[in-house]
Formats: structure tokens, C-alpha cells, sequence
């Protein structure tokens, strides 16, 4: 039981990582700048939303099979397969909780004054100076929520990852894959404890969403 | 010496300005609407004109022919706009400092200690922002246009929120700091002693048009009073 939490949090925390990393600049792109295909953009971004996971797992495993392009350079360069492997489940959790970084800091970024990024425009910081020094403090709101959503999100994680990743114990054998074999065994000791734990943990996760939210309400002025 | 001629649609209004000055103090009138407050936004940066030109001593800031436009954060155009525009989570030094690298921000205490001083502004340096009067947030966003020396400073109603007392104080100060240094300055106000105090140079804008009154002018002729 515990080595499936300990998949779950490692998978959690580095795609919560990789997420804010890649949730940044993608809210930036749509909070402040205008092109084309903004729209389609922000439309992908929002499928995994309401896409059913199975659906998107199943494209994610077409997507990273040994045959297919990223699967092929992955085995190239590392000598390992991305399908069923931990890496992979970190790729296919990344795309699944997108919605959930990009849409919370992309509020933010909106919600802030504008007037603040373009005093500090005069003030002669240039974009990347904005961002690290008036923008994203502006948004801690937007970044908390992020976080513990997409942590929550991943921890509790079932469709993508077993087509993605199947069951391997100790590899891609997440929380509730563990649960739902639990389960299927009748051993509703295991079930019981597991489910609790993963209860009382996105629990906890929205306590604090809302009490960071009331701390820095998105955007006005205070 | 500072040139611009620049065109710009606005909805109804057609905004067309040229006129050109060194580093006198220029104060503009004009009616609400009439495109003062857009005018220093084209200047600083802010907004891009459709058609003209802005030059900046040797510089090139903006030329629609060439399709150049230098962003707003390499004019580096010091503004003090309606809004104080202050940072709620830092202190009043760091909102102060907030365009200066660690390097400038540790040369510059005396200078920021010295400037709190003359905007009275003295024991609010480690208040949080959020805790300041309207009065001084403006004060402080002025300490904030005026911790390194500016290359051109573009002010809009820069004293409304002060008393009648402070507003002669620092309109004063204004008027020597600038006789000290001498920069170039634009001041926009709606306030008649204010502009007559202020101004070097008059200018009026009208329905989107500049109209420049020739140096010496410095009243409104007859007739003309732009400040009513």
C-alpha cells in the first residue's frame, strides 16, 4: 500500500514541478499577448477538463508507444520504453492536469491592474524583470491555487494512468490503481484505509486552496 | 531636444499633436477627453500612434515610416499618473527602489532618505504600502519617478490628492528641483494657478488637437482662458 502512495506523491510533486514550469509562460502567452489561434490554444489546453480519461489515455499511450516518434527517440536516447514506465505517467499527468495550472494563474494575470505593469514598464524593467518582480508576486494567489489542484488532481489519478502505465508495482502502480485492485480482491481493510487517506488528503488540499484564496483574492487592489 | 508629430484614432477622436521642446517645463491644458492623458501615454510608450514620429535627442523612439517603436521600458520616461500604482506586498523603500537594480538600490539610501524627507514622507520608509493615505501613496509614487535622475518626466495631475497646503509646497519644490537639474517635463492639470505656476510653456489640446503658444506667451491671451 505504502509503495503506491509513494508512486503517487513522486508522480505528483515532479508533474506539479514540471507543470509550473510550463503553465507560466502558457498563461502569460494568453493573459497578455493576442495572436492567432489563441482561441484553439486555450480550447486545447481546456480539453483534459472534458475529455474522459480513458480517451486521453488512449492517445497518450498511441502517443509515447515504442513505434511512435517520441516513444522511438525516448528508447533511442535513454535504452527504455516510455509506455508503461514512470516517465511516461509523468508526461501523460502533465498534459491531463494542464487546465488546472494554465487556467488559475492565467486568472491572476488578468485580474491584476494594469496600471502595474505599466508603471513598471516606465520604470524600465523589461519583460522577464515584470514577471519575477511585480507579476508573479501579483499572482500568488493564482500560482497557490494552481499548485495544490494540480497535486490534487494528480494524486488522485486513475484512467490516464493505467492506459498509460498499467500496474506495475512500484513503477506506475499509483494510489488509486491500488485501491481499485483492492477492491476487485475484496480486501476492503486495504480499500478502506487507502480511500480514507486519499479523502481526507484532497480534503485538506481545498482547505487550503480557499484559505489562500480569502489571504490574496484574485487581482483589485488592496 | 524632444520632436514628435503624431496622429492617432481614438473612436471619435482624432488625436493629432507636434511640437517640439528642450527642458523647459510644459504644462497642458484641455477639456476632459480632449487626449492629454493619451498624449503622454504615446510619449512614454504606453500606447503606439498610427502615424508619426517621436525623437528623443539623438534618439529614435518611434517612427511609423520604419514600422520602429522603442518599448516602453527602454524610453525609460518617468510617469506619474492618476494612479500611484504602488505594489501592495512591498514596503515604501521597495515600492520606491522598485526600478533599480541591487547595485543602484544600495548607492541610492541617502538619496531615498532625502527624498522621503522633502515629500514628508519621513518614518513611512518600512510601512507597507497598503497602510498609506492617498496623500502619501501619491507622494511616495512621485519619490518612486524621482529616485534617479529622469531623462523625462511625464506628469498627470501628479498633486490631486493632496491638500491645498501640500499642493503648494510640493509645486514649489517641483519648480526648484527642476531649476536645479533641469529635464525635460510635461505637466497635464486642470488647476489654472497650478499652470501658471508651473508652466514655462503652454500648451492646449482641444479635440485631439495640439495647439503650441509661442515661448514667451506664457499667459493665455484674452479671451483664451484654457483653464476654466
Amino acid at each position: 500500500m505504502w509503495e503506491a502512495m509513494q508512486v503517487s506523491v513522486e508522480l505528483a510533486i515532479v508533474t506539479t514541478v514540471l507543470l509550473l514550469l510550463i503553465a507560466i509562460p502558457l498563461a502569460y502567452l494568453l493573459a497578455f499577448t493576442n495572436f492567432r489561434g489563441k482561441t484553439c490554444l486555450e480550447a486545447v489546453i481546456a480539453l483534459p477538463i472534458v475529455l474522459p480519461p480513458t480517451v486521453l489515455g488512449y492517445f497518450m499511450l498511441m502517443m509515447l508507444a515504442p513505434q511512435s516518434i517520441l516513444g522511438s527517440s525516448w528508447s533511442w536516447l535513454f535504452d527504455a520504453s516510455l509506455a508503461f514506465s514512470f516517465a511516461g505517467i509523468v508526461i501523460a499527468s502533465v498534459v491531463y492536469s494542464l487546465p488546472f495550472a494554465v487556467q488559475p494563474i492565467q486568472q491572476a494575470f488578468r485580474a491584476m491592474p494594469e496600471d502595474w505593469i505599466e508603471m513598471a514598464q516606465t520604470q524600465g524593467l523589461n519583460a522577464l524583470t515584470r514577471l519575477h518582480r511585480v507579476i508573479l508576486p501579483a499572482s500568488r494567489g493564482g500560482l497557490y491555487t494552481a499548485v495544490a489542484l494540480v497535486f490534487a488532481h494528480t494524486m488522485g489519478e486513475f484512467g490516464v494512468v493505467l492506459m498509460v502505465g498499467g500496474s506495475i508495482a512500484g513503477e506506475t502502480k499509483v494510489a488509486s490503481i491500488y485501491l481499485f485492485e483492492q477492491v476487485e480482491l475484496l480486501q476492503y481493510d486495504e480499500a478502506n484505509i487507502m480511500a480514507l487517506i486519499l479523502l481526507c488528503l484532497s480534503f485538506i488540499v481545498l482547505s487550503v486552496v480557499y484559505s489562500l484564496n480569502q489571504r490574496w483574492p484574485m487581482g483589485g487592489r488592496s | 531636444m524632444i520632436h514628435f508629430s503624431l496622429r492617432k484614432q481614438l473612436g471619435q477622436l482624432n488625436l493629432h499633436a507636434e511640437a517640439g521642446f528642450t527642458d523647459e517645463r510644459i504644462v497642458i491644458s484641455g477639456e476632459n477627453g480632449s487626449g492629454k492623458t493619451t498624449l503622454l501615454r504615446l510619449i512614454a510608450g504606453l500606447e503606439r500612434a498610427d502615424q508619426g514620429h517621436i525623437g528623443f535627442f539623438d534618439y529614435c523612439w518611434f517612427d511609423s515610416d520604419r514600422g520602429h517603436c522603442l518599448p516602453a521600458h527602454k524610453r525609460k520616461a518617468t510617469c506619474l499618473f492618476t494612479y500611484a500604482s504602488l505594489l501592495p506586498w512591498l514596503s515604501v523603500a521597495d515600492n520606491i527602489c522598485i526600478g533599480l537594480t541591487p547595485e543602484q538600490r544600495s548607492g541610492s539610501d541617502g538619496a531615498m532618505r532625502e527624498l522621503l524627507r522633502t515629500l514628508k514622507l519621513d518614518g513611512l520608509m518600512t510601512k507597507a504600502a497598503t497602510h498609506l493615505s492617498a496623500g502619501e501613496a501619491q507622494r511616495v509614487a512621485m519619490a518612486r519617478a524621482l529616485i534617479s535622475l529622469p531623462r523625462l518626466i511625464l506628469l498627470d495631475e501628479p498633486f490631486s490628492a493632496q491638500s491645498p497646503k501640500m499642493r503648494s509646497y510640493l509645486q514649489q519644490w517641483l519648480v526648484e528641483l527642476h531649476n536645479a537639474l533641469r529635464f525635460p517635463l510635461i505637466l497635464v492639470t486642470h488647476d489654472k494657478a497650478e499652470a501658471t505656476l508651473l508652466g514655462e510653456r503652454h500648451w492646449h489640446m482641444s479635440n485631439g488637437k495640439l495647439i503650441t503658444i509661442e515661448r514667451g506667451l506664457q499667459k493665455p491671451q484674452r479671451g483664451e482662458n484654457h483653464y476654466e
